[in-house]
This record gives structure tokens, sequence and C-alpha cells, in this order.
């Protein structure tokens, strides 16, 4: 606590000796306490703990801890086992043979994990009655066998095959496995209304513990050999980014997992916690509706990413990060290097502004007399209505600047924030929009095609290009990872010359963990892919 | 007496209505400001908020999100809860009832109880809910509506609603209490018309303080729930659209960045606005009639 | 005999109320667009009545897809009661206080204070008050205390385990909703106007002629208007409820109501109307019932 705080704390040390008999009253003091939990905070409450329906990253995280895939990542994001103790991959990459890990599910009765497990956890998610938010990351198996001789007990090697050549399966084995004696035979999973979603149970370094409003209890799931592991977990949930800063001051909680940039420099000052920056596979973008009259012309929306100045304003209301030039993270082995952003190539602002009247004219629009002077064409002027998530909302200083930007430019945009699940409906599903500010969050394994093709599931923007199509089609039969990278760098270009969306940034995340701890990695996409090297001091 | 109250209560409603005028009639177009303002100064006074925008300016443009839509809020409740509160409060005299108007008296009374049972921030909030994004279509149609922070005056009609039904059971209450008593059936006697009875002998002599105190209660509320609901980031007035909630989540914690000022306004502003309508009410049922000095 | 048909007729009307409340409520969902965050599509009225007349809230559909709703509601039900009734305890009692302070000690330098301040403190909004409260409680345990020999239940609004029931977050929230928003001064204006009007009344003259206090007959005739104006605070403490227990975190029917609006959780929501509006009704049926026994003009209509 620095001395301005406790000055400006001076007067509520009155409160002190009210607090102290408080204290007594209510409960043991934290010193007390024989072990202390490792607690961090997150922004919302996971819907559900069932690896198969996860949408929200909170989930993801959560379900890192509490169960296994077959396979994981180094910290070189190198898939490695996490179930699958050997492998051989057959040589035309349609089939792999596992051999799985003498695990356990959680719970008194210790039952192994085995092949069924694994078969039962693949035929759940292709089964179109879960209506599972994972389906697609089962969607290339074929037919899964368990491949053990007649009688063994429990049986641990499956065979799975695929429905095309996947070069590298392991990076997409990675989705998790259920307990199949907890589910009832041969019928699909349940949405919503099992009790699984609450209380999973799975085979993971975690077991779920307790849950009440708004924190879940985990703990150890063996006895653990190091002393100073973590034994317990305690996920807490709380809206308000100011108080989880706030709370750090404390000492109660060793974790926050998502530091916004403008409390960056408050937790750099706070001794007690260290930030950790993780890139994330994600990057930033605006989608453009390609069904608007005014976004259709390709020289509307080099203008519009012309107007545009990235860099500036991720580093005045982001902080670190890139500013990318295509729909991959520029940790991506795909991202293409050579192609430079529009907006600098070269130009100063008022050049810009010329090369953005040029297009303009060049696409038939010229300026209002009066106002703001806002570009029209036949007398309707360009007014986009920009739909952002409310999820966005702690970012919202880089929308409103990207706001201000295009109506100083000369497009009037109205911006509206939709409740998260408004948004899902109205923007995604209805596709009723002109803009919309963005982002996409890959696992490792990152695949443009549903963002792009015209059939792709994810294209909501409605864009069409038959060269798109065409490169991604070939994206997909490629089985040489050269000719993929090669494939990937054209759709890279493709995608920066055409601009479905305006491509943003992607930004380097910052987590606040306590000092407490030592050997600390974050796993960029499931954040506690590595908490066996976390330990207290 | 009576002069100084008047005084004192026009001295605060010329200040609100001042500070209105103002901030609708300045020149205001939203999502052009953002990065405008670095430091304060005396063409800015008050700073800016994070976003780099003139505080002073967007305090003023944010009484756009609740003078009006407050005085709508009130203007729709008084008026809808007088019209449904005389209609099923008056009761004929013996002799003239209908089954069919008792019927409708019924069903008016039940109108009014049901928003009673729910809390009104809660119903509120789901009026929101369902019609957030309608209010978007709509100011898509109306481009100009942005500018006057049109969720706002959403948010004033349904609390002039909710609120609508509180006035009505009073209303209901007072003017079937009236109906039992003899100034009434001597006025009916005289051959006054219903119409005049109700409304000048009931409505406007019985129940006028009852209308002022609902006016300012209403209008406070509509202030109140718009701020919290901004406050809380989820539906109301959104952002570049500034209100009231709006810059205090923007600005509360500036102070640890040492923008005192900056942080401490948006505050004061908040709770002095409530302050001023809390006093222009008591003011209102201090007034005492004319010719009753020293009452 | 007329006070049980009275009772029995109020609660006929109140459960029609409650229906309509929750007709009501089914309506503004079933326009408002958003998926639900479990994927699930809301009920249709027809089947969510039959159910729920059978006792069955369902499923959640967003918040906690794996629960029933009448569970959650069962569980956050106590902490609700808890901070409700502390809110309501605090009001009542702050604003006898202060009214009995006005009377005592009118037209001095002390109750002009102590009106301004409850203006002042009833001014601010419960969100602003309750943000202070957290920045106020949390630096004055650091400052006094220490990090090692702090409380569990430090920092607020942090909760140390899932047993935990939060009785520090809750009595604070109570506290802010007790007096912002204008709850304490309204309280203590009406209770002052109430008791003003009493005094002058001809019934203290009469009672004060026959060498009664005049609170053998305040006492009782204040009963009816105290109950009144529980039965508005427990109105607007509720709609408060959904704002100061998103700040405290408090995980109550109101920071539900709140989540399950934004989530699209149907059934939850559904579930917590119900709730609400029974537990209103039953409110006010044992308000009359107490203003029965209380009030001779309610025992017997005919004799006032």
């Amino acid at each position: 606590m620095n001395r301005r705080d406790r000055f400006t704390a001076g007067w509520a040390t009155r409160f002190g000796g009210l607090l102290v008999a408080a204290s007594v009253l209510t409960g043991p003091v934290a010193a007390a306490q024989d072990v202390v939990p490792f607690t961090y905070v997150e922004d919302n409450e996971p819907s559900s703990l069932h690896p198969s329906y996860v949408r929200k990253m909170v989930e993801v995280r959560m379900n890192e801890l509490i169960f296994e895939g077959l396979f994981t990542t180094d910290q070189y994001l190198k898939p490695v086992g996490e179930l699958a103790k050997q492998w051989t991959v057959r040589r035309d990459n349609k089939a792999i043979d596992i051999e799985l890990y003498e695990r356990y599910w959680h719970g008194p009765e210790r039952r192994p994990v085995t092949a069924d497990d694994v078969l039962f956890t693949i035929q759940a998610l292709q089964d179109e009655r879960s209506q599972s938010t994972k389906a697609r990351a089962v969607s290339f198996i074929r037919r899964a066998a368990a491949t053990c001789a007649a009688g063994t007990d429990p049986c641990r090697n499956v065979r799975l095959e695929f429905t095309r050549p996947i070069p590298e399966p392991e990076r997409f084995l990675v989705f998790k496995i259920l307990p199949a004696h907890k589910f009832p035979v041969g019928k699909p999973l349940k949405m919503r209304g099992d009790p699984f979603h609450r209380q999973p149970i799975g085979s993971g370094p975690f077991k779920f513990l307790r849950r009440s409003e708004n924190i879940i209890g985990l703990e150890r799931a063996t006895e653990a050999e190091d002393a100073n592991l973590l034994s317990r977990v305690n996920a807490q949930f709380m809206p308000d980014k100011e108080l989880q800063v706030r709370i750090l001051n404390f000492g109660n909680i060793h974790s926050v997992i998502r530091i916004l940039p403008k409390d960056r420099a408050v937790v750099e000052k706070n001794q007690k916690v260290s930030l950790k920056p993780y890139s994330t596979f994600s990057w930033w973008y605006i989608g453009l509706n390609h069904r608007n009259p005014h976004l259709q012309d390709l020289n509307v929306r080099k203008a519009i990413a012309m107007a545009i100045d990235r860099t500036d304003i991720r580093k005045s209301t982001l902080g670190d990060g890139e500013t990318i030039t295509g729909p991959f993270s520029p940790r991506s082995p795909y991202y293409n290097k050579e192609v430079k952003p529009h907006e600098t190539s070269g130009l100063r602002k008022r050049a810009r502004a010329k090369k953005i009247e040029a297009l303009m004219r060049k696409a038939g629009y010229r300026r209002e007399r009066r106002g703001p002077r806002y570009f029209v064409k036949k007398k309707f002027r360009v007014n986009l209505t920009m739909k952002v998530s409310s999820d966005l909302r702690p970012y919202q200083l880089a929308v409103l600047n990207i706001q201000t930007a295009l109506q100083r430019a000369g497009f009037r945009v109205s911006l509206r924030w939709l409740e998260a699940s408004a948004y899902q409906q109205v923007v995604r599903e209805k596709k009723d929009f002109d803009m919309t500010v963005s982002q996409w969050t890959f696992s490792q394994n990152a695949d443009v095609r549903p963002l792009f093709h015209s059939e792709g599931r994810l294209n909501y923007i409605n864009y069409r290009l038959k060269e798109m199509d065409r490169r991604l089609d070939e994206a997909r039969s490629a089985q040489d990872p050269d000719v993929l990278l090669a494939i990937n760098a054209r759709i890279h270009e493709l995608a920066h010359d055409d601009l479905p969306y305006i491509f943003l940034w992607s930004l380097v995340d910052y987590s606040a963990v306590s000092r407490k701890l030592s050997g600390v990695r974050i796993h960029p996409y499931n954040y506690f892919a590595w908490t066996d090297s976390w330990r207290w001091r | 007496m009576r002069r100084r109250v008047l005084i004192e209560l026009s001295g605060w409603v010329t200040l609100l209505v001042v500070v209105t005028l103002i901030g609708l009639l300045a020149p205001y177009e939203p999502g052009f400001d953002a990065n405008t303002v670095d430091e304060i100064s005396w063409t800015h006074p008050l700073g800016a908020d994070p976003a780099g925008r003139d505080l002073l300016f967007r305090l003023l443009i944010a009484t756009r999100a609740f003078l009006l839509p407050g005085i709508l809020g009130a203007v729709l409740a008084v008026s809808f809860g007088v019209l449904v509160g005389a209609l099923s409060g008056y009761v004929p005299p013996e002799t003239k009832r209908s089954r069919w108007a008792d019927a409708m008296r019924w069903g008016l009374s039940f109108l009014l109880a049901v928003p009673g049972t729910l809390p009104r921030f809660t119903s509120i909030l789901f009026l929101l809910v369902a019609t957030s994004v309608w209010a978007g279509d709509i100011m898509d149609t109306f481009p100009w509506l942005e500018a006057y922070a049109f969720e706002a005056y959403l948010i004033g009609a349904a609390t002039g609603l909710l609120y609508g039904a509180e006035v009505g059971n009073e209303i209901r209450s007072r003017v079937r209490q009236a109906c039992t008593e003899e100034f009434v059936e001597s006025a009916r006697a005289d051959g006054l018309p219903l119409s005049r009875v109700l409304g000048y002998h009931i409505l406007y002599l019985q129940c006028r303080p009852l209308i002022y105190r609902f006016l300012l209660e209403v209008f406070a509320a509509v202030v109140l729930v718009e701020s919290s609901l901004s406050y809380l980031q989820g539906f109301g007035v959104q952002e570049p659209q500034p209100s009231l909630g709006n810059i205090l989540i923007m600005t509360k914690d500036r102070w640890r960045h040492g923008e005192w000022l900056t942080a401490v306004v948006p505050t004061v502003c908040i709770i002095g606005t409530f302050i001023i309508l809390t006093r222009i009410g008591d003011l209102l049922s201090r007034l005492p009639r004319k010719g009753t000095e020293g009452f | 005999m007329s006070a049980v048909v009275r009772l029995v007729g109020a609660a006929v009307w109140l459960f029609m109320v409650a229906a309509a409340a929750c007709v009501f409520v089914y309506f503004a969902l079933s326009i408002a667009p958003g998926n639900s965050d479990c994927g699930s599509s809301p009920p249709a009225l027809s089947d969510w009545i039959s159910a729920a007349a059978q006792g069955d809230l369902g499923f959640s559909d967003g918040i906690d897809c794996g629960d029933r709703v009448a569970a959650m509601l069962y569980r956050r039900a106590p902490k609700t009661v808890v901070l409700l009734g502390w809110a309501l305890a605090v009001v009542m009692t702050l604003s006898t206080l202060l009214v009995w302070s006005w009377r005592a000690y009118r037209g001095t330098w002390s109750t002009r204070i102590s009106r301004s301040a409850a203006y002042l403190f009833s001014a601010a909004p419960v969100f602003i008050l309750a943000h202070w409260l957290i920045e106020a409680v949390n630096t004055g345990v650091y400052v006094t205390l220490g990090e090692l020999s702090a409380p569990s239940w430090f920092p607020l609004p942090v909760i140390s385990s899932p047993t935990e029931f939060g009785w520090v977050r809750l009595l604070c929230a109570g506290t802010v909703l007790a007096v912002g928003s204008g709850a304490m001064i309204r309280t203590a204006r009406t209770l002052e106007a109430e008791t003003d009007r009493l005094m002058k009344s001809e019934a203290v003259l009469f009672a004060r002629g026959h060498g009664f206090g005049p609170w053998k007959v305040v006492g009782p005739a204040l009963v009816g208007p105290v109950l009144a104006l529980l039965r508005s605070r427990v109105l607007s403490f509720f709609g408060g409820a959904v704002i100061v227990e998103r700040i405290f975190v408090t995980g109550g029917i109101g920071q539900l109501t709140w989540d399950a609006a934004r989530s699209r959780d149907w059934h939850a929501l559904l579930g917590a109307t119900l709730v609400w509006s029974a537990a209103y009704a039953v409110f006010v049926l044992v308000s009359e019932g107490v203003l029965a026994l209380v009030d001779p003009r309610f025992r017997r209509p005919e004799a006032s």
C-alpha cells in the first residue's frame, strides 16, 4: 500500500474497531486455515461444466482442470499424450492406434478410464440429438473401435479411423473424454437438466468438490507427491473488473485471469502479484456485412480500412499486441509476414485522407455539404450500424475510437451494444448488422475455412468469393505441411486484398498471478494446461 | 413564507430548465469527441474522461438522458394513473349501476394490481430486455434519435407505465372515498355534469397534492433507474451517448490515478440531482395555498 | 367472521394477480431476442403453467444447465430473506430514531444537521453507496488488521469457500439498500407526517383529557401506516436488491434475476417471478392479518 492509499484510507480506520468485533464473530481467521486454496477470479459464471457443451472461455479453463483429453500440448505447443500413453499414426494418415495410460475417474469407486469411455465420448458427441457444441471436434472420425484381445479388462487400446487423411491427427484429438458409466447407454447427452453439468466427474488433476453461487471449489484428485503443489483451487466469479484489481491488493486472491489494459499500470505497481503475459491465438476484426450495398464495393471497404489507424488505436487503448493483416494470429505459422497493412503503406495522415477521398470518389460517393460532411451516394448517406456484443464492454475505449475514426473519415456509424445472447442471435444468426467488432479465439488449430468459405459455418458476413472458396478447398485437401503453409499464405494475402473483414490486431493478454506462486506458465488457450509446474513458494 | 418558498422553488426549477436547455440545444453528434481533450484547461474545466472526451460537455449532454425522459415518465404515469384510477374508482349511485361498468371497474382494478406485485426495477428490466433490440431498429430508421438518448425515453415510458399503476391505485381509493362524501352528492344533485364533478371537484381539488407528489417521485425514479441501469452496464443508454451512470462508471476509479476532479464531479452531479428533486418535492408540499398565510 | 372472509377474498385476488404477473413476464420475455446459454428454447406458457401447478419449475436454461430452478431458488432464498429482513430492520430503526430525535429536539442545530445528513445519504443511489462501502470496509480492515490477521470474509466481496453464507456481504448490502436511493429519508418523512397527523387528532386530545399519554392512542394507530410503509419498502427493496446483490455478489435471488435476464434463463426468471409474487402475496396477507388484530376498525368495518 503506497502513501497516498494510506492517506485516503486514514478516515476509514474508524471502521476498524467495529470490524474487529465483526471478524471475531464471523468465523476463523484466514491464517488459521491449514490449506490455502489457490483462488482465481473470473468475470462470469460457467453455465455448465460439461465439456461437451462449452460456450464460454471460463468453461474451457475449468474443464482443463477437471478433465483430460487424449492429447494436450507441451510448452512448445507440440502435441503430447495426456490420456494417450503410446500411439501410432497409420502411414496414410487415416487412422491412429492409441494405448491409454492407467488413469481413474474421480470418485470413491476409482473406475479406470478405458477404451469404452473414448468410444462413448466420440459416439455421444457425434450424435446429432446431443446438440453438442463440440460435435465438430469429432466430425472427422469415421469409426472408433477398441482393439484389445478378448477378455482384457480393463481395455485400454483404441483405434480411430478418419474420414480423410489428417496430417498430425494428435493436434485434433484434444476433446475431453467423458466417463461412460455416468451416462445412460444408447441415449444422447442432455443439453440441460443433467446433474453432470453441475457436478462433473473427470480424470484430470483436480476433482470437483463443491459449488455454490459465485464460487466453485476443486480439490487435487490424487495425493500430491509435492506439498507445494496446488492442492485446492477456488474459482470465484465477480463481474466488476475494477473490484477484481482492487482486491488483488489484499492477498486473498491469487490470480485474476485477465487484466484490462487500463488497469495494467495499477497492477504493475502491486508488489504482491506479477503480470504474466500470454498471447492467445485470437485476433480482433471488424466484420462487414457483404449484403450491405455500400460495403459490397471493395473501394469502400478499402477506404474504411484506410480510415482506421489500427496501431494507434491499439496502443492508446489496448496495449501490447500486434496489428494483423490477415486472418491468422501472428504466432501462427500461417501468418504471412510479407503482407503490409493498408493504412500505413508509407502514408501520413493527410495523404491517407486523400487516398480515402479518391477511393470513395472512384466508388461514386461525394461528401455532404453540411455538418460533419458524411459521404453520400445518390442522396443516400453511408449510414452504418455497428453492433457490438456487450462482452467487449471492458474494451469499449477501442470500440469508441474505431467509431470516431470512421466518423471523422466521413462514414456515419451508429454504435449499438447488444447483450451477448442477443448478439448471437441478431448478428450471427439473423445477420442483421452492417458492421461488427468482434474477435475469434482459436485453439492452436486455426482453420479459417468456416469463416470465409461461401458455405462456411461461421461465415455470418455473407462473404462469397470464388477465388477464396477455391483456395480454402485446396487447403483442406492439402497433405503436405509445406504446401498447406503456402496455400495459407495465399489465403492471407487474398483476405488482405479483398477485405472480407477489416483485420485489426492480436493482443497480448495479461494475467495477474500472486508472487506466492512459482513456476507459473500459462497456456494460451486453456490457461490451466500446465498447472503441474505451479508451486507455492 | 409562501413568497420565500416560491422564490426557492423557482430557483431550483430554473436551474433544471436552464441546464436542460443547454444540454438540448448544444450541438452534439455522437461518436465524434473521442481523444479531443488531454488535460484540464480553461476550455475544458473538468478535464476529460478516459476516452479523452470533455467531461463538462458530456455532463451537460447527459441531461438529455434524464430530464425529458423523466418528464415523459411523470406525465405518462400521472395521466395513465388518473384516467384508469378515476374510471375504476368512481362508483355511481346505487340506481345507476350496471353490471358492465362493475366488470370494467373490476378489470381495471386488476390491471392496476398486477404491476404492484412485481418489484418495479425488475419489471423495467424485463421490459428493456424485451425492447432493447427493437429500440435499436427504431434508431436505425431515425438516426437523429440517437443523439437524444432514445433508450432513456424507453426507460421513461416503462417507468411511467409501471408507476402509473401505483398512481392509479392511490387515485382510485381517493376517488372511491370521495364518492361517498356529501359534497359530491350535493354537486350531483345540483345538476353538475359528471365530468365537472369528477374532473374538478374530486381530481383537481382533492387529488392535486397527490398528483404533484407522484410527478416528482416518478421523475426521480426515472433518473434513478436510468443511472442504475447504465451503471450496471447492461441496458439503458449506451456509449457513446452520455448519461449520468455511463459517465460515472467510466470515471469512478480515476482518483486512483490522481484525477480527483474527474472522479468526484459525476458523483456530485448524481447526488445533487436527487437532492434538488427531493428539495423541490419538499417545497411543493410546504407551499401553502394562497390566502392561507400563517395557516 | 367478516375478517376471515376478507382474508380469503384477498388471498384469491392475490393469487390471480401473481399468476397475471407471471404471464406478463412471460410475454415480455417471449419477445426478447437472444438464445439461452444452455441452447434451449423458451417453454410454452401452457406447459410451464401446468408444470408449475404441479410444483415443478423445470430446469435452468442459462445460469446452471444442470440444476433445477426450484433447487436454485431454495438455495438462494435464505440470502435474499436475510438481505431484505436486515434492510427493513435497518430502515425502520434508523427512521424511527430520526423521527424521534427530530420531534424531541425540534428546531435545534442537531436536528438540522441530522436532517441534512439523512438527505445527503439518501440522495446517493444505492450503487454509489455500495461502491463507497466496499472501498471503505476493505481499506479499513486492511489498515487496522493487516492481511495476515484479516478475517476470512475479507476482502469484500470475496468468498472464502463454497460453504460460506456470506453474512458480512449480506449485511453490508442490506445496509446500503436501507439507506440509499431515498429509502431512509422517504420512510422517515412518511413516519414523521403520520405521527404529526395523529398527534394533532382529536383522539389524542381526548386521551390526554382522560389522563393517558398520547402514545397509547398513536401507537396502535401507527400500525396501519407502518405496515403500508413496509409493504411499499419491501417492493422497492427487492428491485434494489437486484442492484446491490450484483455489486456485492451475494448470490441471492436478486442476482439470479439479473443473471437470468442476461443469459435468457426463461425458467429461472419465471420461477423467480412466481416466488416473488407469492412471497409478496403472503406478506400482504400477513400484514392484513396483523392489521385486523390490532386495528378495531378492521375488525368491525361497519363500526368505523
